[in-house]
């Protein structure tokens, strides 16, 4: 498909196209639908989250600014979103109900073995402590390149390298490493990011 | 053997962060160390073990939930130029198509191999090939209705505006709806040209109310629709198009004529009563089938559904004028759509 940008597109729905908006929503929410599953773990508040995502793109889509690509200033607004439903529920669930509401194929699907191995990925990635979760799911799920990831996250580089590994090393220790490995939680720091700030302290410019 | 390179230290080292001689210090470490070299491969497996995570299908119903979001976002928001105008947004995304095949659902499929850890989403300015896959129509599975999701942020958004126009309504006193053939009849007329969310939040809930004694089901309806002429105006009033369509919305509003009343006023609604009652509008239209859109609301029900009590709005469709569907609330919360049946 040979369409306008995202971008020109969002210029166009700031100027009244009353379609425009409604194209962006049909480009990227299933790439976002799967941002916030991957971040919250269960079916329904990843619904919640991509419904407020795009509810606040379309609140915010005056103070877009060219500077950043549309989708990663959009992944901005739904890695707060997922983050705001988390906080809204408390705690992310730590077992999906079930594979379905995890995202995964359904157990008819002919790769039982694969959905099995899926589930217990997804559960393992749930326990990562959510900072590092979704450094993760942003750079090793999404393959976004770190700077890609520290805009969207709103911190310095080194910021998000640090958070990605030791988001790896927690899904590891989840998956049933080696018993030597014990994961340094968020407070205790070490380099590259001294000074890394809390998920709470973190500033919400989007 | 030296100290063990710290855990960041053995991840930067296997993302290749680290410089030339940091490196060759840790291989040496790996190279004696067993502890460590088992902690680099567990780390490894980690990695490579996301791979089993594709990127989930959009939920069936997602597409429309969002689309009747942003509209009635939009259509709060006075200073949009496109309020009522979204309806475009509907269906985009939900037509049938071929399902992609596993392999390409993958995360990254789109993209070579080689460009895999640098080329990010693709989806920067002028780059369309992301934007080309996210565009494939879509599979929806036949989800059924009443495992669709409950909470309607569009519902939140009406019933805000729903709250303040009630309270203009509530002249009736102790006539069966909250608007009705009195003190609505402004409301209803202002509904007419433009789609506001204010008039349309008046649509649903100045609708007359019927209440049943014992069990409500589609087969009660139609007899109802037969032998009620209150109720049949109702619902021809709801079947005809008041306003013209701007783009087909499902909040578009349909004001009404009718004349309420019945053999069993309820009395008059609240104004959250009113409020809760455009919420079922929106949560109905959210869970209808597009081809059925949008709906136009004739009256509510309240009643006993299988055995609970229920509110049930009555629907026709704007597209469809012979169309008649029931939808189960529980009594007075419309937040979920409990069953639906069609009428006629």
């Amino acid at each position: 498909m040979n369409g306008p940008s995202d971008e020109s597109l969002l210029a166009a729905h700031l100027k009244g196209d009353p379609r425009a908006f409604g194209e962006l929503v049909s480009r990227h929410e299933r790439r976002i639908y799967g941002l916030c599953l991957r971040i919250l773990g269960n079916r329904e508040d990843a619904e919640d989250a991509t419904q407020e995502a795009f509810l606040a793109a379309l609140r915010k889509a005056a103070s877009f600014r060219r500077a950043a690509a549309f989708s990663t200033w959009l992944y901005r607004i739904a890695v707060n979103a997922a983050t705001d439903q988390a906080r809204r529920r408390g705690r992310a669930r730590v077992t999906p109900l079930h594979p379905e509401d995890a995202g995964l194929p359904a157990p008819g699907d002919d790769l039982g073995e694969a959905v099995a191995s899926a589930v217990v990925v997804q559960t393992a990635l749930i326990q990562v402590p959510e900072e590092f979760r979704i450094a993760v799911v942003l750079c090793d799920l999404y393959r976004l390149p770190y700077a890609d990831a520290a805009q969207i996250l709103e911190v310095p580089v080194g910021t998000v390298k640090s958070r990605v590994y030791r988001g790896r090393l927690a899904l590891a220790e989840q998956l049933g490493g080696p018993p030597s490995l014990r994961v340094a939680g968020p407070g205790t720091e070490s380099r590259p990011a001294a000074s890394e700030p809390t998920a709470s302290d973190r500033p919400r410019q989007e | 053997m030296p100290d063990h390179p710290d855990q960041e230290q053995l991840a930067a080292y296997q993302a290749g962060d680290v410089d030339r001689r940091e490196r060759l210090d840790v291989e040496a470490h790996l190279a004696a160390c067993p502890s460590c070299a088992e902690l680099v491969a567990s780390v490894g497996h980690a990695r490579g073990s996301l791979a089993l995570l594709e990127e989930p299908d959009l939920p069936s119903g997602l597409h429309d939930r969002i689309t009747a979001a942003v509209e009635a976002g939009a259509a709060t928001d006075a200073t949009r130029p496109v309020v009522g105008r979204l309806g475009s947004l509907r269906g985009a995304g939900s037509g049938n198509g071929s399902r992609r095949s596993r392999a390409e659902r993958r995360f990254g499929s789109q993209r070579s191999p080689g460009a895999a850890g640098s080329q990010g989403l693709g989806e920067t300015a002028g780059s369309q090939g992301a934007g080309e896959a996210e565009s494939e129509p879509r599979v929806l599975r036949p989800v059924p209705w009443y495992r669709r999701p409950a909470a309607w942020g569009a519902a939140a958004a009406l019933l805000l505006a729903a709250l303040v126009v009630p309270f203009l309504n509530q002249s009736a006193g102790n006539r069966t709806t909250a608007g009705g053939d009195t003190g609505g009849g402004a409301a209803q007329e202002a509904a007419a040209p433009a789609a506001s969310a204010a008039s349309a939040a008046s649509a649903a809930s100045n609708l007359p109310v019927f209440r049943v004694q014992g069990e409500v089901t589609a087969d009660t309806v139609r007899k109802r629709l037969q032998t009620d002429p209150q109720a049949r105006a109702a619902l021809s009033g709801a079947a005809i198009p008041q306003a013209t369509d701007q783009g087909g919305g499902a909040f578009r509003s349909s004001a009404k004529t009718t004349t309420p009343g019945t053999g069993a006023p309820a009395g008059a609604q609240s104004p959250a009563a009113g409020a809760q009652r455009q919420s079922c509008l929106t949560a109905a239209s959210a869970a209808a089938d597009p081809a059925t859109r949008p709906l136009a609301p004739a009256f509510f029900i309240d009643g006993t559904y299988k055995g609970r009590p229920a509110t049930i709005l009555v629907t026709t469709s704007t597209s469809q004028p012979d169309r008649v569907d029931l939808w189960v609330f529980s009594r007075n919360n419309c937040t979920q759509v409990l069953d639906t049946e069609q009428v006629r």
